[in-house]
């Protein structure tokens, strides 16, 4: 294994079970590794198509397809606020705005100290508390699915949660 | 804390969201509390057939978008195969404006779980995999409890409730690609692969999942199966409308003083839904909606022939956003029910922006398969974009018609269809304002203040604090 811990390989080891081909772990096997490792480099996806047994380009194509796996670093802080209609109509382009001028960056780009990356999401199921936003911590160590909502935003909601993020 | 009868027509009794106003309506002690696992129990000792025949006469139809009799699906399943078969949930819930599963998910999950076991022995799978959405968090975190506590119970495993037939169930999370909600892509990204939609025939019921016969629902429709078990057929009938069996999760959002997830019977008339969420916000005029989803043509409040009695004068027509809420009567007023996730514009909303946003998310989430889809979306969002930052011409919006006439049923999967039909109802029933943007060579429109709900109670945050 180039990167991937002893711990992460076990998971990966143990979702097989569940599938009858070992390609169907794909998707679980990469949340596990981003897990461990905050994004998904050449490197890791190598060491997944290893424990699956299947070619890398397979794993590849899988990270450069899906938006919650990242390719590159990002920040220990992922936060995604939904643009699309639902919440458009009710001020998600200055909930944006506003995120962006807090943090002092622009969408897909993360702060100089590492501590956020600020992107846009479409549609993310929570068009009745608009505007809202996802938050999600890649590298953090933990099982997937640790992520949030951040619903109902004003402008000050959003700005004490950004500041919030240590 | 709510009112659940806040949340439903007077005097409706809400059966599939009446746990979400339960503290731990979500847990298998909640769920056992009000009569849970019981239709499961009875199921247990029908045929398959049975199971089936009761849906069928249930007139339940697939919530997930299209509609279709969730029987007559669990019927083209062969009964004999030589490999595996599968029930698939989709839980993968992205279509803009619809937001109903997520509840499901995290507040009922064992009403789902019942229904899931339900269908597997319909069909005669021993396994089902739950496809949810990635980027969910709590409902994620609650559906995996309610499976972890139904292996305990004895509801999944060897012998389900002790009746001898084994039923396995896998949570599988999704990475993020609207395209995974059509079932034979979210078919391939369940295999590991990415989410491209796969050419019809085979379909799913012949060969699907792993390439055995399998059986693809919706997480609300499943849902419902418990309640045609442990209500009866009859009642599940007198929920809904003619043809379409039971009640309905209406998700509304936009410009309406009460956003939320509503409980109605199919069959329900849209501008008394409306006056049930507050009416339009603020005392302004109604501008349009989309009833079923953002893939779903507008409906605008002027009269429609095709919903008045036949030989009605034009002047006693309903408004198109008067429609019945089921799949027949919405698809009659010029649209389609969709997914139930209705967003209402009103009158200070720009329909072109609207429409922009619309286009840049199918842009965006166009697999990228098929030449008329992977292009058309892209030129559709640009030339949006010209038209709503003021530098549109006339031959744009001739070049916008003719790119969705190159788009609509061209390709695998209905994504182009998607954005195509907004673009068309859009464009004729607001072409007033269209021009308006390109005679003016601006937008007119003012931006949108940031203004949530007051209504914390629909928040993941405020699920989480409870519990």
């Amino acid at each position: 294994m180039r990167v991937l811990s002893k711990d992460t390989v076990d998971a990966i080891e143990s979702l097989k079970k569940r599938y009858p081909t070992t390609l169907a772990c794909t998707l679980p096997a990469l949340h596990l590794a981003q897990k461990q490792l905050g994004f998904l480099s050449e490197d890791a996806e190598h060491d997944v198509a290893e424990v699956l047994d299947v070619p890398p380009a397979r794993v590849h194509e899988v990270v450069t397809f899906y938006t919650m796996f990242h390719d590159h670093k990002v920040g220990r802080h992922v936060v995604k606020i939904c643009r699309n209609l639902a919440c458009q109509l009710r001020g998600a382009d200055k909930v944006i705005a506003h995120a962006e001028k807090v943090l002092g960056i622009k969408c897909g780009e993360t702060t100089a100290d590492g501590r956020v990356t600020l992107e846009h999401e479409e549609c993310l199921a929570a068009c009745g508390t608009a505007p809202m936003l996802w938050h999600g911590m890649p590298g953090d160590g933990g099982s997937p699915g640790n992520e949030t909502f951040v619903e109902n935003l004003t402008e000050e909601k959003l700005e004490k949660f950004l500041r919030g993020l240590s | 804390m709510t009112n659940a009868a806040d949340w439903a027509p007077k005097g409706f009794e809400q059966t599939l969201s009446k746990r979400w106003f339960v503290s731990d309506g979500w847990t298998y002690a909640g769920y056992v509390r009000d009569g849970g696992y019981e239709a499961l129990r009875k199921c247990l000792g029908m045929q398959p057939d049975e199971i089936i025949d009761q849906v069928k006469k249930s007139n339940l139809r697939g919530r997930g978008g299209a509609g279709f009799p969730t029987g007559m699906k669990w019927g083209f399943v062969p009964k004999e195969s030589k490999v595996p078969k599968y029930l698939v949930i989709n839980a993968d819930e992205s279509e803009p404006g619809t937001y109903k599963d997520r509840y499901i998910l995290s507040r009922d999950p064992h009403l789902l779980l019942e229904g899931c076991a339900i269908g597997a022995k319909a069909i005669g799978a021993n396994k089902i995999y739950i496809y949810i959405r990635g980027e969910f968090g709590l409902p994620y975190r609650r559906i995996q409890h309610a499976v972890k506590e139904a292996y305990e119970k004895g509801i999944f495993g060897d012998s389900s409730m002790g009746s001898g037939y084994r039923i396995d169930c896998v949570v599988h999370r999704g990475a993020g690609a609207y395209i995974c909600g059509e079932e034979t892509a979210l078919l391939e990204s369940l295999e590991g692969k990415i989410g491209r939609p796969r050419l019809k025939p085979p379909f799913p019921a012949v060969k699907g999942a792993f390439a055995g016969p399998t059986s693809v629902n919706n997480v609300e429709t499943i849902a419902c199966v418990p309640l045609i078990f442990s209500r009866g057929v009859d009642w599940f009938l007198k929920q809904g409308s003619p043809g379409n069996g039971g009640p309905k999760l209406m998700c509304v959002s936009g410009h309406v003083e009460r956003p939320g997830i509503y409980e109605i019977p199919n069959g329900y008339p849209a501008n008394k839904f409306l006056e049930l969420c507050g009416g339009v916000w603020k005392g302004r005029k109604l501008k349009g909606i989309q009833p079923g989803g953002s893939s779903t043509p507008v409906l605008k409040p002027q009269p429609c022939k095709a919903l008045a009695p036949e030989g009605a004068p034009e002047h006693a027509w309903p408004l198109e956003t008067d429609t019945p809420l089921d799949f027949d009567n919405v698809k009659k007023a010029g649209s389609m029910f969709g997914s139930a996730g209705m967003m209402v514009f009103d009158e200070n909303t720009c329909m072109v922006r609207s429409l922009l946003t619309l286009a840049n998310f199918y842009a965006h989430e166009s697999c990228g398969q098929c030449t008329p889809c992977r292009e058309g979306t892209g030129w559709v969002a640009k030339i949006l974009y010209k038209l709503e930052h003021g530098e549109g011409t006339d031959a744009d919006i001739a070049k916008l018609m003719s790119a969705t006439d190159y788009m609509m049923g061209m390709t695998i999967c209905v994504l182009a269809d998607s954005i195509a039909m907004p673009v068309k109802s859009f464009f004729d029933k607001y072409r007033d304002e269209f021009m308006d943007h390109v005679r003016n060579k601006k937008c007119s429109f003012g931006d949108y203040a940031v203004e949530p709900t007051p209504y914390n109670f629909w928040e993941d945050a405020t699920a989480e604090r409870a519990s």
